[in-house]
């Protein structure tokens, strides 16, 4: 990951419209959005999509942008927004009860254990509105406030959401450890 | 036995998502390359580039005209089936950005099927559009495959570090069926979008030019004039090329299929 220097150099080369330095930001933050997008979505083709509009969006947005911030939670930031705009244009966020369709094993990161993976299958299982705050807050880093912000909630309601989805993540993984 | 879940655990369990596909990276980064080299070019052009603004724009309408000459002498003139797929870009309509795809049997007057994609306000709103052409007794005698110049731009492979993207004709992960009455539907999309015509005409035909008086109100049109057998439309988004649209026409057969995202007007 590039250190806030490297930053601020790449920020205002990409302003001066130098292509080598717009590239090298795509390339150094793509990744960085698309996995705060999967995160949203669990859907591979629709965080391609979201990624692409969100770096749009990024580059955009760089005249105004604070070059002496990190770039990375920055971009993340507003991947998880347009990622949250699509659930929500879906209606998947308000429909409630339908949840992704959990990814194969096999399109898990190679490298993770295979708790992690178990982890993250019962995670994609879990419905919208209970997915979307616990990612949001333990993959993404949000606190329960920002949780809230963003979503539009109260603290409490996301709080409570919290809670109720490790339990059902709990009780996930025991029936699928039981049925192994 | 694995132990109970914790928040560490949950926090580590990020660690199982996938990387990104490499080709759909290396596809949207050129489309953003592209598009910033655009903007650059738009912030640099000087205020009093009136006068250049008009050369430009004199300068495209030869360059349309010479692409005429290069469309009327390549293998597609003398052909019966026209197939290309493009990049286009989807105007805006009460602050979303969407297209509408519509399509229609033949009709009880005798007009054969048709389709459009369309986008945007007014007269300019058409992108492109299929008319299958009169049908055996009678009706309306047009048919042809057409495209707005302006809002499209041919994917060849003769532009140096472009593949050709492929657009598949299916309706694979998409709803819908023959229609018995026309029936159009939205769907909100990003500024650009792969299309796909493909279209087989009873008699050889070929592209061509039709200009404008007015571009600004009624851009110049590229026109494939003929009697279509048949006729495909296929819509996708262009950096996850997921499916949109599929619309499949005979002469008197409309099928029309959306994703889930679309909604019907």
């Amino acid at each position: 990951m590039a250190s806030r220097s490297d930053d601020a150099i790449l920020v205002r080369l990409v302003r001066r419209g130098d292509r080598r330095a717009t590239e090298r930001l795509a390339e150094t933050y793509w990744p960085v959005a698309w996995k705060a997008a999967f995160s949203v979505l669990f859907d591979r083709t629709l965080s391609d999509d979201v990624t692409q509009e969100a770096l749009d969006r990024v580059l955009r947005s760089l005249d105004t942008f604070d070059e002496t911030r990190p770039l990375g939670p920055w971009i993340s930031r507003i991947a998880v927004n347009r990622a949250l705009d699509e659930l929500r244009r879906d209606r998947r966020l308000v429909r409630g009860g339908e949840s992704a369709a959990a990814p194969e094993a096999q399109t898990w990161h190679e490298e993770a254990s295979e708790a992690e993976i178990a982890v993250a299958q019962a995670v994609a299982a879990l419905p919208p509105e209970k997915r979307v705050v616990l990612v949001l807050h333990y993959w993404l880093d949000y606190t329960v406030r920002e949780v809230a912000e963003v979503l539009g909630l109260p603290a409490g309601t996301v709080a409570a959401r919290l809670s109720r989805a490790r339990a059902e993540l709990r009780e996930a993984l025991k029936e699928a450890e039981n049925a192994a | 036995m694995r132990p109970e879940l914790d928040q560490q655990m949950l926090r580590d369990s990020r660690r199982a998502r996938p990387e990104p596909d490499p080709a759909a990276m290396r596809r949207g980064i050129a489309q953003l390359l592209a598009i910033g080299e655009r903007a650059v070019r738009r912030r640099r052009m000087p205020l009093v580039a009136g006068v250049a603004l008009a050369l430009v724009l004199a300068l495209s309408l030869v360059a349309v005209a010479a692409e005429r000459v290069i469309e009327a002498q390549s293998a597609e003139a003398t052909t019966r089936v026209v197939d290309r797929t493009f990049v286009c870009t989807a105007g805006v309509i009460r602050g979303l950005r969407g297209i509408k795809i519509s399509a229609h049997p033949r009709n009880e007057w005798g007009d054969a099927s048709g389709a459009a994609m369309t986008s945007g306000q007014g007269a300019t709103s058409t992108i492109v559009g299929l008319e299958a052409g009169p049908v055996p007794s009678g009706g309306r005698p047009t048919g042809a495959a057409h495209y707005t110049h302006l809002k499209c731009r041919q994917v060849s492979m003769r532009i140096p570090g472009t593949t050709r993207p492929r657009v598949p004709l299916a309706r694979t992960g998409l709803q819908g069926g023959p229609l018995t009455f026309g029936e159009g539907h939205n769907c909100e999309v990003w500024p650009r979008i792969l299309v796909r015509i493909r279209a087989v005409f009873q008699r050889p035909t070929g592209w061509s030019l039709r200009p404008s008086q007015n571009p600004q109100a009624f851009p110049p049109v590229m026109r494939a004039p003929g009697t279509m057998r048949e006729a495909y439309l296929a819509v996708r988004t262009e950096a996850g090329s997921r499916p949109l649209a599929f619309v499949a026409l005979t002469q008197t057969q409309a099928r029309l299929f959306v994703a889930p995202r679309c909604w019907r007007s």
